[in-house]
């Protein structure tokens, strides 16, 4: 079942065209990458996703709901986790996985196992429970990781999740999210300017640059198509304009 | 769904001190005031009636002139001899420029010179008016400087006009005060008897329309700020973007944030409160009032149901204003933005208030009235006036629903606005305008 379907989509700010008619599919239970230099697009393509822009031309659905018309239930069926997700000073990581929880599962059992969940997969131990101003930039990445996924959405989008994170813990998040992936059978779209890092956890990626997708497909696929040895040297190729 | 969003907004402006530190701040400030404003008027009182130092150039040398000069003395006031300086003068201004010279030379400690021309006695003893030249000496400029110079005319008047009496039948006091007054004040509307000077009253009856107006502008000021700075903190440290995307709509995101802001800034309008009380207090109790001024009589004249609708009027306004705070914030892409437009604006918003303060709302307009009694900003203004003649217009409850509403409805029609794209295009105008600059 097609997850997300992006067809022709494009955005202007003013005279500058972000994205000039963009099209992929993602399907269900996928680890898709969306792969590009800094600028290319990626950020605004996550956000029409999560209904946070219009598009201006172009059609985005999530399992057969558009973005536009149907944006209250696309935001029941996704997680968004922005790629500068800053936290409240006042609040500790616990109110705030809590809050999210109810949120989405009101104070019933359900919103009980997502915070119990959300606690796990922050990992912070007792600073869980201390005011997040005094967490470090990794540690509020950490919490917003765990929101992100705690409510099992059926699509998540991670922009940049490793932004800012150390290499232990890039590493492990990307454990978390290939495992929550298999054992929950949800999809999930992740952008990274680290063409290496996606490909550890992508299945599938689209690759980007200044608007427009260059290519998309299996990540094995497109390293034999562009006889390359990783996706960095798929990127270089594309844009330089050869195989 | 958003009572977790509006718990987790209480909690982090609560626990905020750049929240709760200004409130606590102004509510000590606001007694602090009131001490500082006291003390020197109590004292500049206090020192007219005790200590009271005036020189005498008594040229004249009559009997009523050592009379007065006496009775000043009888009536606790310290005179001090200055004649013998001026023994071979009788020229005012002569007398005038060598007591400055003395001043000047610090041989003279007085708070004035009253100097007693040669026909001071005679004048009195024809019952004409008397030639005499007070001198007064400012050490420095202050509100409060000139109780001791009505103190000294005073007792002087009071000795001339008993002097000027003697000998008839005529008493003093009722010279002055001719008449035996009793007034009574209709209140028209309630139907109430008031004793008392109808000036009185009526600048009582008329305190609450100023006086609203005031505590609702010292309290609102605080009520924008914090939540255009709660809702601008969002953009800035940047969590709306994920605020954005639960599964709520952007009215549930606004509103959460307004009643969040609303139940701090009540905690805060309370201690505000609280702090004016007490100025007025201390302002009260320092100087004992001698006009018949009474605060309670406004209150006194209220029923029970008005004075509750006057207290959900007020809340609704403050609502109405933690509502603008709101969309300000909504609209600023950072903290300084929303704090540069909230100065303004929080003064701009009591304009209409303080026009109903003045104006009279029977000459206006059947439909402009009822507005008047409808929004938010003149409501409470309004139905204060209206409360202490008269009682309460029984659609009033209406008048309070629409005011609500009007809040409910601007906070809806932001939230149509309300977006991310709106706030970059909005930030992209703003540093258009910058380079233009």
């Amino acid at each position: 079942m097609e997850a997300v379907k992006v067809v022709n989509l494009t955005k202007r700010f003013g005279y500058f065209e972000a994205l000039k008619g963009i099209s992929f599919t993602v399907n269900e239970g996928e680890i898709f990458g969306l792969i590009g230099p800094n600028g290319a697009g990626k950020t605004t393509t996550f956000r029409i996703i999560a209904g946070l822009m219009k598009p201006t031309s172009g059609e985005v659905k999530v399992f057969g709901k558009d973005v536009v018309r149907e944006t209250k239930e696309v935001r029941k069926l996704i997680s968004y986790l922005p790629e500068e997700a800053g936290a409240y000073r006042n609040i500790t990581g616990f109110e705030y996985l809590k809050m999210v929880a109810e949120i989405y599962f009101g104070k019933g059992s359900e919103a009980e196992e997502a915070l119990e969940l959300g606690i796990k997969l922050a990992g912070l131990g007792d600073s869980l429970y201390e005011k997040m101003k005094t967490y470090s930039k990794g540690m509020k990445r950490r919490i917003q990781v765990a929101r992100a996924l705690m409510v099992k959405p059926r699509v998540t989008i991670l922009d940049e999740p490793t932004v800012g994170l150390d290499v232990i813990y890039s590493r492990e998040v990307r454990g978390v999210v290939k495992d929550f992936s298999r054992e929950y059978g949800l999809t999930v779209l992740i952008s990274s300017h680290n063409m290496l890092e996606v490909e550890d956890i992508c299945e599938k990626v689209a690759i980007i640059n200044e608007g427009k997708v260059l290519t998309e497909g299996y990540v094995k696929d497109l390293l034999s198509e562009y006889d390359a040895k990783n996706l960095e040297e798929v990127f270089i190729r594309l844009v330089k304009g050869g195989k | 769904m958003i009572s977790p969003l509006i718990v987790k907004e209480f909690k982090d402006l609560i626990r905020d001190p750049r929240i709760w530190i200004p409130f606590i701040i102004s509510a000590l400030i606001m007694p602090i005031m009131g001490l500082v404003i006291a003390f020197p008027m109590k004292s500049a009182i206090e020192e007219s009636l005790s200590g009271l130092k005036v020189g005498i150039v008594n040229l004249d040398k009559g009997r009523e002139a050592v009379g007065l000069i006496n009775f000043l003395g009888g009536s606790g006031v310290k005179v001090i001899d200055l004649t013998p300086y001026f023994s071979n003068t009788s020229n005012n201004n002569l007398i005038i420029n060598d007591l400055v010279k003395l001043v000047k030379e610090r041989k003279v400690n007085v708070d004035a010179v009253m100097i007693f021309p040669r026909a001071f006695t005679s004048r009195l003893a024809m019952k004409s008016k008397v030639p005499l030249v007070l001198f007064c000496l400012v050490r420095e400029v202050s509100i409060f400087g000139s109780p001791k110079v009505y103190r000294i005319t005073n007792l002087v008047e009071e000795y001339l006009r008993s002097r000027m009496l003697k000998g008839s039948s005529l008493n003093p006091n009722v010279i002055m005060n001719p008449v035996n007054l009793t007034s009574i004040t209709y209140l028209e509307g309630k139907g109430i008897l008031l004793r008392g000077d109808p000036q009185v009253v009526l600048s009582s009856l008329g305190f609450s329309a100023f006086f609203l107006p005031l505590i609702l502008m010292i309290i609102s000021v605080s009520v924008i700020q914090m939540a255009a700075t709660s809702t601008a903190v969002e953009n800035e440290e940047r969590t709306l973007e994920t605020l954005l995307t639960f599964p709520l709509s952007k009215f549930d995101v606004l509103l959460s944030k307004l009643l969040g802001s609303f139940g701090v800034s009540l905690i805060g309008s309370v201690l505000n409160l609280i702090g004016f009380v007490a100025y007025l207090y201390i302002f009260s109790i320092a100087i004992p009032s001698q006009t018949g001024f009474s605060v309670n009589l406004t209150s006194l004249l209220i029923s029970g149901k008005d004075l509750a609708y006057l207290i959900v009027s007020l809340l609704a306004t403050l609502f109405f204003m933690a509502a603008l705070g709101v969309i300000v914030g909504a609209l600023s892409s950072d903290v300084r933005i929303a704090g540069s437009i909230v100065g303004p604006l929080a003064m701009a918003v009591f304009i209409p208030g303080y026009f109903i303060s003045f104006a009279n709302l029977s000459s206006l307009s059947p439909a402009l009235r009822a507005l008047m009694y409808s929004l938010p900003l003149t409501q409470p203004i309004a139905l204060a006036k209206k409360a202490v003649t008269e009682s309460l217009p029984l659609h009033t409850p209406i008048y309070l629903m629409i005011s609500l509403a009007f809040s409910v409805a601007i906070v809806a029609l932001t939230a149509r606005i309300f977006s991310l794209e709106t706030l970059s295009s909005l930030q992209r105008r703003l540093s258009r305008l910058r380079r233009r600059r």
